[in-house]
């Protein structure tokens, strides 16, 4: 499951395993408001459901994501 | 057909579509059709390079058509497309006509748009999209359901349409809107518009001196309310309100623009120069004209502030879009009375505001004002839209 997560947010913002810990919204170019509608996409494509707009904001980093995924039932 | 008649969606006769059945509302075939397209926008490179057109790709997915679809349970089994649907796009605000579509199609109606005439490269760009979703056999019994085309205003055509449409939305000056109404039409065709509005902002002075940390994202949701579309959509703020609640008001003011300023050199924001010479003709009538006392505050060349006492209707006629705003002050939110009209769409405040201001407006003046939003959220599209509820607008209810 954490696979698929690492997945969405390498492929989203081209970044590496590496950065994943630190990383945050505008933390790196890629991941602005634009590169934010594709990722929550993928995210809802890619683990079957479908977000509040509240927490589509509300990711504001690679770990809160997880937070919010977590409301949706995802353990990762 | 008209001259530099052009069929940018759809091969076939425009007219036949009104010879198709309607659909129901949230029929699967649509929805599946703009749940693909979604992702085919939003994994797009070159769409990256548009943001309307990724809100747009965004507004269409399937989790929130099923979000929208949500508020429409009491009718869903009962209403139908009202028939042919014939769309008239803003020549300013590139990605209106998307949005009229998608909820055209959703209320279940074979739609034609009229596209604007400018070569906007994000329409270019989802036009192409379109064409490549509807070429999957998915999508075959869709495919007659949408034309998108171009041609010259003033010909016979939107008169040909009129004639056979049971519903019109019309977005544009009122110069378009009342040539579209003029021409005739069927008893029962449901007419939509949505003519040139303005919208406010209301800044409290003391939030912004009270909390300076929270500066740089109140001027990053303003930035993106209004220089995202160059001020040109209904719903950028073109009047400012600051409230007197600090004693430090040309405090509060100079930090706000200054961070304004700031925010747009760090989004790289670009104008071209034609705009920024319609908008410094504009600001100087609109400073010439009037007996009131007048500064105009230049942070050239992104945009002019012109400190000015005056009303809605007043600051339509000058507003040209492009950066020209016009600065009141105001006591309590119940004073924005003497400065409504009909004519104000959005007013945009700080989130912990919305709904006091919200409250007192309708109060104040019931039906003047169509949506109060936080800063940030003035161009996001809804279902809801200059007072229509576009789904129960656009279809019908069959018992």
């Amino acid at each position: 499951m954490i696979e698929k997560y690492n997945h969405v947010f390498i492929e989203s913002f081209g970044v590496t395993d590496a950065d994943l810990k630190n990383l945050e919204y505008q933390g790196v170019k890629a991941w602005d408001s634009v590169g934010h509608m594709a990722m929550v996409s993928e995210l809802e494509d890619t683990f079957d459901i479908e977000m509040d707009i509240e927490d589509i904001i509300e990711i504001s980093s690679y770990e809160k994501g997880k937070e919010i995924l977590g409301r949706y039932g995802i353990k990762l | 057909m008209s001259s530099n008649f052009e069929k940018l969606v759809g091969n076939h006769d425009i007219l036949s579509l009104k010879e198709l059945n309607v659909l129901p509302i949230f029929s699967e075939s649509v929805i599946k059709f703009f749940s693909d397209l979604s992702g085919i926008i939003l994994k797009d490179k070159n769409s990256q390079n548009f943001p309307d057109l990724m809100t747009f790709g965004f507004h269409i997915r399937k989790s929130n058509i099923n979000i929208i679809r949500k508020n429409y349970s009491d009718i869903e089994k009962i209403a139908y497309g009202r028939g042919l649907a014939y769309h008239i796009g803003p020549s300013n605000v590139p990605m209106n006509f998307a949005f009229s579509l998608f909820y055209s199609l959703l209320a279940g109606n074979p739609t034609i748009v009229r596209l604007p005439s400018s070569n906007f490269p994000q329409i270019i760009h989802l036009i192409n999209l379109i064409n490549l979703t509807l070429d999957s056999t998915e999508h075959l019994s869709l495919r007659p359901y949408l034309s998108l085309v171009k041609f010259d205003k003033g010909t016979d055509l939107s008169a040909e349409i009129s004639k056979l449409s049971e519903v019109r939305a019309v977005w544009g000056s009122d110069a378009t809107v009342h040539e579209i109404l003029s021409h005739s039409k069927r008893l029962k065709c449901k007419d939509l518009v949505f003519p040139a509005r303005l919208s406010w902002s209301v800044i409290s002075c003391k939030r912004i001196l009270d909390h300076a940390e929270h500066l740089c994202d109140l001027a990053n949701d303003f930035f993106n309310d209004t220089f995202s579309m160059d001020q040109n959509a209904c719903s950028s703020p073109t009047q400012v309100f600051f409230l007197r609640d600090t004693h430090n008001v040309e405090k509060a003011k100079s930090l706000f623009w200054r961070a304004i300023k700031e925010k747009i050199i760090s989004r790289k924001y670009e104008i071209s120069s034609s705009v920024v010479m319609e908008r410094e003709i504009a600001s100087v009538r609109a400073v010439m004209t009037s007996g009131n006392t007048l500064i105009r505050r230049d942070y050239l060349p992104h945009f002019h502030v012109v400190v000015k006492d005056i009303t809605a209707s007043e600051a339509m006629k000058h507003s040209v879009g492009g950066g020209l705003f016009f600065e009141n002050e105001i006591d309590t939110f119940k004073c924005l009375k003497g400065y409504l009209s009909d004519q104000v769409q959005t007013v945009t405040t700080h989130k912990q505001d919305v709904l006091s201001l919200r409250i007192q407006i309708n109060e104040a003046c019931p039906g003047q004002v169509d949506r109060v939003v936080q800063f940030g959220r003035a161009l996001d599209f809804g279902p809801i839209w200059d007072g229509y509820d576009l789904v129960r607008e656009m279809s019908h209810l069959k018992i």
